[in-house]
């Protein structure tokens, strides 16, 4: 789990100790709806997974996040 | 630098990234490109760019590029709004996108080539507004889409999310594509590509292989050295100088040059040192001889122990990290043209260079085995033509007015609309003076601009490229100008020395040229900032003798 934060951090290029899994969208200003499509672009990118579209309304944690890395190869 | 984002799509995120290099400035709402540029007070203009980047993505639009006219009339509306926008921000250079279907369609065989037909359609509609002297440009979007392919360059998630068709892979090469167009305006970047020969022009070592059994071929193994050089005299073409630096025995190297699949001939390098020196003695010897910096350089050689060695001496050189496989040579000397040599236009100078370079170095030598300066000048068989600036001229006058440091009596900078309106105003005039000798034609060499008030006149800029200083030209010019301003019923002429960082080469130029201190001023020029001059033009200098004038002021 710590990895995937330090690597939302890098993404959102915020410290990586502000995020925890229960970190919510909209909760920290850099979280934004833009910001949200970053993620799941990077995300998707760096586990090689496919967050499918109908899906990333849904997502509200970083928690949300995490669970579709763990279907990937380069999971935690 | 402040850049202004012109979009159809969403390109927050693209912002943020180039916002690590430049300011970035984007039209608030959505798709409102168009109306930024049509109204006058909007943001775009209040903001104030010096560059504009226009990406325009094709599916944005309904589905109207199944049908010839209605993708003609579409790509007719966009090229018309960047028209208005090159007619009210003329001097902003603007990079627009490439035409690139990015989704997914069904073509049946005969119609496929629509998409292309579309590119070269606004490809066309581009380049006539360039032809017309505009500053806009071809960003080469779908190259990009072609390299990362066009399914990563794109996603389609975020199309119909967030209406940014880019992926984070697209954002990231269109980002790098931007900056390294956008700092292509700023020039002075590398001047010269040292290379080293074997293994590197051409496979194997010519010394103990011979010309028989080195790589070089229009096929197979050897094409791979034939598309680097090929490479490398595209560059040259441009103005990057080439020069040679090769431990070799320059009788082995010879026979190379008359190698049929050779591309490049000696007269494509402005130096070549072959001896057994260390190449970073022999690259300041090149300095020294090219009149550039060390820094100027980027170095290409084979062997990692040379490069080394580069590094260590001369830590200012630029040395390449050479492929370890050459297949990638080409692509290697691609990537060194976009990082250090990439320009947005040449002039015809710039295709000069190399000869230029050669012809100066000839001129040297015949100084050198002359009797007296006086009879080096007379050998040369100068030609002079002055005249008023004609508009194909514009582009070599701006930079010329832009870049000359020491023969530049007030070192004031203009930009194109400064000089085009000088050139159109009844009481300036923009003069430019060519010279040729013997040894080859040095195109224009000097920029004078001249304000008119009654009888008098007033040199405001008088300035020469350093590789014409010492040839007595700004005698000639002076006698030449004194004829026209007879005619012209001028009596007195004034100007100034303004003192610069680097213009002491022309600190006493118009005592030199029979000027005196203006009544009202009592600076002593060693020591003061400006020093303003007159001198009736019945007592500028007479001809030197040494030119022949031919066309001069008559256009």
């Amino acid at each position: 789990m710590q990895n995937f934060l330090d690597f939302i951090a890098t993404v959102m290029n915020v410290d990586a100790s502000q995020l925890t899994e229960d970190t919510a969208y909209g909760e920290i200003e850099k979280w934004d709806s833009l910001m949200h499509l970053k993620l799941v672009m990077a995300i998707e990118e760096n586990y090689d997974i496919e967050i499918p579209i109908d899906e990333v309304a849904h997502i509200k944690t970083l928690r949300d996040f995490y669970k579709y890395t763990q279907t990937s190869d380069n999971a935690d | 630098m402040r850049v202004a984002l012109l979009s159809n799509v969403t390109v927050d995120l693209l912002a943020d990234q180039l916002r690590h290099d430049v300011d970035i400035y984007i039209p608030a709402g959505f798709d409102t490109w168009q109306q930024e540029i049509l109204s006058e007070d909007s943001g775009l203009y209040e903001y104030g760019p010096e560059s504009i980047v226009a990406l325009l993505y094709a599916d944005g639009h309904e589905n109207i590029w199944d049908c010839k006219e209605n993708g003609e009339r579409q790509i007719m509306e966009w090229v018309n709004a960047l028209k208005t926008l090159t007619n009210r921000l003329p001097n902003i250079p603007v990079f627009v996108s490439s035409f690139h279907i990015a989704g997914d369609n069904c073509h049946y065989a005969a119609e496929q080539r629509l998409n292309l037909y579309f590119a070269e359609f606004m490809n066309q509609g581009i380049h006539k507004l360039y032809d017309e002297g505009k500053r806009i440009y071809t960003l080469p979007i779908d190259d990009l889409a072609y390299d990362i392919g066009r399914k990563a360059f794109y996603s389609p998630k975020m199309w119909y999310i967030g209406s940014m068709p880019y992926s984070i892979k697209g954002l990231a090469a269109l980002s790098e594509l931007i900056v390294q167009y956008l700092s292509a305006s700023k020039s002075a970047k590398k001047k010269c590509i040292a290379v080293d020969l074997d293994n590197t022009l051409w496979g194997g070592v010519i010394g103990e292989d011979g010309i028989e059994n080195i790589q070089l071929s229009n096929s197979k193994e050897g094409r791979r050295y034939k598309d680097a050089q090929r490479l490398l005299k595209q560059m040259k073409n441009q103005g990057v100088m080439l020069a040679i630096l090769s431990k070799n025995n320059p009788e082995d190297v010879e026979p190379v040059f008359s190698h049929p699949d050779m591309l490049l001939r000696h007269e494509d390098f402005a130096a070549e040192i072959i001896n057994w020196n260390s190449k970073s003695e022999n690259i300041r010897q090149l300095a020294k001889d090219l009149n550039i910096g060390l820094d100027a350089f980027v170095f290409l050689d084979d062997n990692p122990a040379e490069r080394e060695q580069m590094k260590a001496e001369c830590p200012e050189v630029t040395v390449i990290e050479f492929p370890k496989d050459t297949s990638k040579l080409p692509e290697v000397l691609s990537q060194i043209y976009r990082q250090y040599f990439f320009r947005l236009d040449i002039t015809a100078e710039d295709a000069e260079k190399t000869a230029m370079y050669q012809a100066e170095q000839k001129r040297k030598t015949e100084f050198s085995a002359s009797a007296s300066p006086e009879d080096f000048l007379k050998n040369l068989h100068m030609k002079m033509d002055i005249h008023l600036m004609k508009p194909e001229e514009l582009k070599r006058v701006v930079q010329l007015v832009n870049k000359t440091n020491q023969f530049n009596t007030t070192t004031k900078r203009y930009d194109e609309d400064d000089i085009s309106e000088f050139n159109m105003q009844r009481d300036t005039d923009v003069i430019t003076v060519h010279m040729s000798d013997k040894y080859g034609d040095q195109g224009i060499v000097g920029v004078l601009i001249i304000k008119y008030a009654g009888n008098n006149a007033e040199i405001d800029t008088f300035l020469m490229s350093c590789r014409v200083m010492s040839r007595k030209a700004e005698i000639e010019i002076m006698a030449e100008l004194k004829k026209y301003w007879l005619e012209k019923s001028i009596k007195t002429i004034y100007a100034s020395y303004i003192k610069s960082a680097k213009n002491a080469p022309v600190l006493h130029l118009y005592d030199k040229l029979g000027f005196s201190q203006a009544d009202n001023s009592n600076v002593d020029i060693e020591t003061g900032d400006k020093c303003d001059f007159r001198i009736d033009t019945e007592d500028l200098p007479k001809t030197t003798g040494f030119f022949e004038c031919t066309d001069c002021f008559v256009s």
